[in-house]
């Protein structure tokens, strides 16, 4: 449980254009295999399919020929203010490291599952089963990440042993680990994004694109009043699709009531 | 010394204060949560030195460049190839499963022989190869005794294939059907040295017909790539891209601008636009047939016949006209949504655009991109083999107009599910002795009387070389990252074996030997490795240094060939007679009244790959549910055929008929139906089995007049409720 506010020097965030991203879906993919997630053979049972990073389809629900349609990824948006730390009664997830990712410490977990109800955007997800790999497939486990049991909560982590590997790869170069360039560190879905919808880097850095980004007159966060601070920002020009960041009413306008 | 009531307490007390200073409870606790999720059953990882190895993927025929990270000696992951200029560092959902899918439970452990009972029964190779050279032998100089389908369009495999038939005097060779056939059709007359590429990275404007652009048509990822470099993140695009299809699909999305027409009526809309580019006095002085053209679309394609047949305002038209005539370097991108079963009339007239805003081979336009030399003695000629009609010669034999072949080589290709008409299509492969090179147990590795697994690309030694819809000439070739799985063998070597014992000669020993002679070849056409400058930057200036050292070693160990030298073209036809003569009737069709959407998602499979098990999670609720998959249409559609979301429907076309469940999705055109192909399958695995309905089973074929192609993209179905 987190009795104060951390402050970050480091914010690590995604800023994603809703407006490039086709909803191809080579993200989720590509962060399955990245993070060892064990395929389901009846995915269309969302209770089953782990999806740490899942792409939404967003309408206008205007009628055709009006229509207009957006895809919306939604990784773990490591709040600033995380809904899901106090309520873990094991600290087995706490906003705690410099970078300001949100932990998930699955040998720690009891799989109370109170994150999972506390969590606004449904980014995490629960093991009720164990994780099965067809024969053979388990060769392909990378070597970063642990593969969870049944009983543990589990969520997107900005594949954090990405992190840590460029870390060390600036401590190994004599460079200061805690100044990363901007592409030392990225994700796997940001790596992989065929569109290039999604920027990566030190919110709190200037020389970062997302700092800039972020601040964008298009820029969103998804709930943010909700007042989570959440390190993932949107951007679109379509004000629609602003709209659906958060519950507008029909009387208020995105930039504010 | 007696124990008294107050040390005792004082002991109890104590004892449980010092406790808390050992580590032995905090550490056993935290031993008791690592070990009750130790279990056996939970794979641990195995670590090992990570490294990458460069190649190139097989899954689709776009070709991107693959990076396959491995630990120790795994593959892990695969990522796309920042050097290679098909995918520039990204990546398609069905290439990002590219390693996961080695271990696939459809995998083909062996070769495998038919049985009495139907079942398969695994048999040795040299068993397997003497059936195979026995049937061979059988049909060996009784001219087209023997067929080949190969589902790999890019491959020099077609080469030592077409070789074989050829030496056996049969010219059946054929590939699955997609859009270079239709090309060839169109532009064959005088396009015979290469294919049309879009040069889109050098384009102020993208005009997708059809298209889908940015999920599955052509060099997908080299696409969306260059959309990604046009909409720069948080800034104004400095291309535009318009879509013009039947739905809001990946490219209608994120276009900057979609119109809806109905698939089929591309070509109609494409005239309209050309209507007022002539109008504005524009020419095509090097096309033979321009008056013919000019006159024709003058006369027919008046903006109130256009509005009338495809919907839009006559506004809407026009301003589509202005938009290309404004533009400084436009790129027209005809095609259907499912890179297949488009007829001459929609490509030659969405094509004529191009020749109308500028010449053939400028920057930002289109380009003819020349075919590479061939290598294997007696192989057939690309432009030829492009030209072969699969579907048209399957009717003819279906219809008993040409004799049946006795043997039916299918390599790397699923004709049993992924024809048009499926069902009725697969008929073609009774009473034939059919014979499989397939690395996964498909429909048509099922249906074959003998089946010769070849290794998944990730084993194997293979080759792209430039695929449709790209914008230059690449070569690069697939090399092997782990020793194969199972008991396969490459095809080649096995078609290379076997033509040695049937005493033909195709000039190599193995398959790795012609891919060798295949490079070396590249080496007639003046080309440059993409390392350092990429092909279209050359078209605006820059000059790359010509390919120098040991070719194979280079492109062997992932380099990526390409050459900037273009085909002279003296004179172009723009079709003229053959849009005449093809022009779809005006009339509508009463038995089938709802046009066919049909669509294919890289996220759903490809062609010859059933959706592999990481993309299962990408489907959403309304788009599969536990076995039932859904078709979308609008709220005014479904309102008029009285159906609801979620409504069960059956799609009937004339040669089946499908069920799914209703999604209500506006961004359909009206009384359109979008249905995904790749779903329905009866073999594979249980990942994909049973899953949805087989939508090429509703697909109709016609002929188109004046073309003779069998053309699909535009099929009309029948629906209603189903209970």
């Amino acid at each position: 449980m987190v009795l104060y506010l951390k402050e970050f020097k480091i914010k690590w965030g995604m800023v994603i254009d809703l407006d490039k991203c086709t909803g191809c879906g080579a993200c989720m993919v590509a962060c399955q295999a990245e993070n060892n997630i064990a395929p389901v053979v009846d995915a269309s049972d969302k209770r089953r399919s782990m999806t740490w990073l899942l792409v939404y389809q967003l309408s206008n629900q205007k009628l055709y020929p009006d229509h207009d349609v957006a895809y919306l990824p939604r990784p773990c948006q490591q709040c600033g203010h995380p809904n899901c730390v106090p309520v873990c009664p094991v600290i087995a997830t706490d906003k705690n490291e410099e970078g300001g990712i949100v932990s998930q410490v699955n040998a720690r977990c009891i799989g109370c599952r109170y994150c999972i109800a506390a969590c606004p955007y449904h980014a995490r997800y629960f093991n009720w089963h164990d994780p099965v790999w067809p024969e053979g497939m388990e060769k392909t486990l990378t070597p970063d990440v642990s593969t969870r049991p049944r009983g543990v909560v589990e969520k997107c982590l900005f594949c954090h042993h990405r992190y840590m590997q460029a870390r060390d790869k600036a401590r190994v170069e004599g460079r200061d680990p805690n100044a990363l360039a901007e592409g030392d560190y990225i994700p796997a879905c940001v790596e992989v994004c065929p569109t290039g919808a999604i920027a990566f880097g030190d919110l709190m850095n200037p020389n970062h694109k997302v700092h800039q980004l972020s601040k964008s007159p298009h820029a969103f966060r998804l709930l943010e009043r909700l007042g989570t601070d959440p390190q993932v920002y949107y951007l679109s020009r379509r004000e629609w699709v602003r709209r659906q960041g958060d519950n507008i009413l029909e009387h208020e306008t995105v930039e504010g009531v | 010394m007696a124990l008294d009531r107050r040390s005792f307490l004082t002991f109890v007390a104590g004892g449980a204060v010092g406790t808390l200073f050992t580590p032995v409870i905090w550490k056993s606790i935290d031993d008791t949560a690592i070990w009750t999720q130790n279990w056996s059953w939970i794979p641990r990882l195995e670590h090992g030195p990570k490294a990458y190895a460069a190649t190139t993927c097989k899954l689709c025929p776009a070709g991107c460049g693959l990076n396959i990270r491995t630990a120790g000696d795994r593959p892990v992951v695969a990522e796309g190839r920042t050097d290679h200029p098909l995918s520039q560092g990204g990546i398609c959902p069905l290439g990002a499963a590219a390693v996961q899918m080695l271990y696939s439970p459809a995998r083909i452990k062996g070769p495998m022989k038919k049985q009495a009972d139907g079942t398969h029964q695994l048999v040795s190779w040299e068993e397997a190869e003497a059936l195979l050279l026995e049937k061979l032998n059988e049909a060996k100089g009784q001219g087209g005794n023997v067929a080949c389908i190969s589902g790999d369009e890019n491959s020099t495999m077609n080469e030592v294939l077409s070789g074989l038939l050829a030496q056996m005097d049969s010219n059946r060779f054929f590939l699955m059907p997609g859009e270079s056939l239709t090309a060839s059709k169109a532009f064959g007359s005088w396009l015979k040295q290469g294919v049309l590429g879009y040069d889109l990275e050098n384009a102020d404007l993208v005009m997708a017909f059809g298209a889908d652009l940015l999920d599955s048509w052509g060099t997908a990822v080299r696409n969306k790539k260059a959309f990604g470099a046009a909409h720069p993140i948080g800034e104004q695009a400095t291309t535009e891209y318009v879509y013009v299809g039947p739905m809001q699909n990946t490219t209608g999305a994120v276009a900057d601008k979609w119109v809806s027409v109905a698939p089929g009526l591309e070509g109609v809309l494409a005239l309209g636009i050309a209507y007022h580019l002539l109008q504005s006095g524009m020419i095509v002085p090097e096309a033979l047939d321009f008056s013919s053209y000019r006159s024709f679309v003058l006369s027919r394609y008046t903006p109130e016949y256009v509005s009338k047949v495809t919907g839009l305002s006559s506004e809407q038209v026009a301003e589509l006209a202005v938009k290309l005539r404004r533009a400084n370097r436009p790129v027209v991108v005809p095609g259907s949504a499912i890179s297949q079963g488009n007829g001459v009339f929609s490509l030659a007239a969405v094509m004529s655009l191009n020749f109308l805003l500028h010449p053939v081979n400028s920057p930002g336009g289109i380009f003819v991109l020349p075919d590479l030399p061939t290598v294997v003695s007696e192989a057939m000629e690309p432009s030829i083999i492009r030209g072969n009609d699969l579907v048209s010669f399957v009717q003819k034999i279906t219809a008993g107009k040409t004799d049946r072949p006795s043997v039916f080589l299918v390599y790397e290709a699923n004709p049993v599910h992924g024809l048009p008409q499926a069902e009725a299509m697969s008929k073609v492969f009774d009473d034939t002795f059919l014979a499989s090179f397939s690395t996964f147990y498909d429909e048509t590795a099922a249906r074959a009387d003998l089946i010769l697994p070849t290794p998944y690309f990730l084993e194997r030694w293979d080759d792209v070389q430039t695929p449709h819809g790209a914008g230059f000439v690449s070569y690069s070739v697939t090399r092997p990252v782990i020793k194969p799985l199972f008991d396969v063998k490459p095809a080649g070597d096995v078609v290379l074996g076997v033509a040695e014992k049937l005493g033909l000669d195709l000039g190599f020993s193995s398959f790795e030997k012609v891919l060798e002679a295949k490079t070396a070849a590249l080496a007639e056409m003046d080309g440059f490795l993409t390392d350092k400058v990429q092909p279209w930057q050359v078209r605006t200036g820059a000059s790359p240094a010509p390919a120098a050292g040991n070719q194979w070693r280079n492109i062997s160990r992932g380099a990526v060939w390409t050459t900037a030298v273009t085909p002279f073209v003296p004179a172009v036809l723009l079709a003229a007679r053959e849009l005449s003569q093809a022009a779809p009737p005006d009339v509508d069709d009463w038995a089938y009244p709802v046009r066919l959407a049909s669509i294919t998602s890289r996220a759903h499979g490809s062609r010859h790959i059933a959706i592999p098990p990481f993309c299962l999670p990408l489907l959403g609720e309304e788009e599969l549910q536990g076995k039932t998959f859904y078709v979308r249409m609008n709220s005014t559609t479904a309102r008029n055929y009285g159906l609801k979301a979620n409504d069960r429907v059956k799609l009937v076309g004339p040669g089946g008929e499908c069920v799914a469940r209703v999604r209500i999705f506006e961004g359909v055109g009206l009384n359109v139906v979008a249905a995904p192909l790749g779903f329905g399958h009866t073999a594979w695995d249980e990942f994909s089995r049973g899953k949805g309905d087989n939508i090429y089973n509703v697909l109709t074929v016609r002929t188109e007049p004046g073309s003779d192609l069998s053309v699909w993209a535009d099929s009309r179905v029948r629906i209603a409720k189903a209970y």
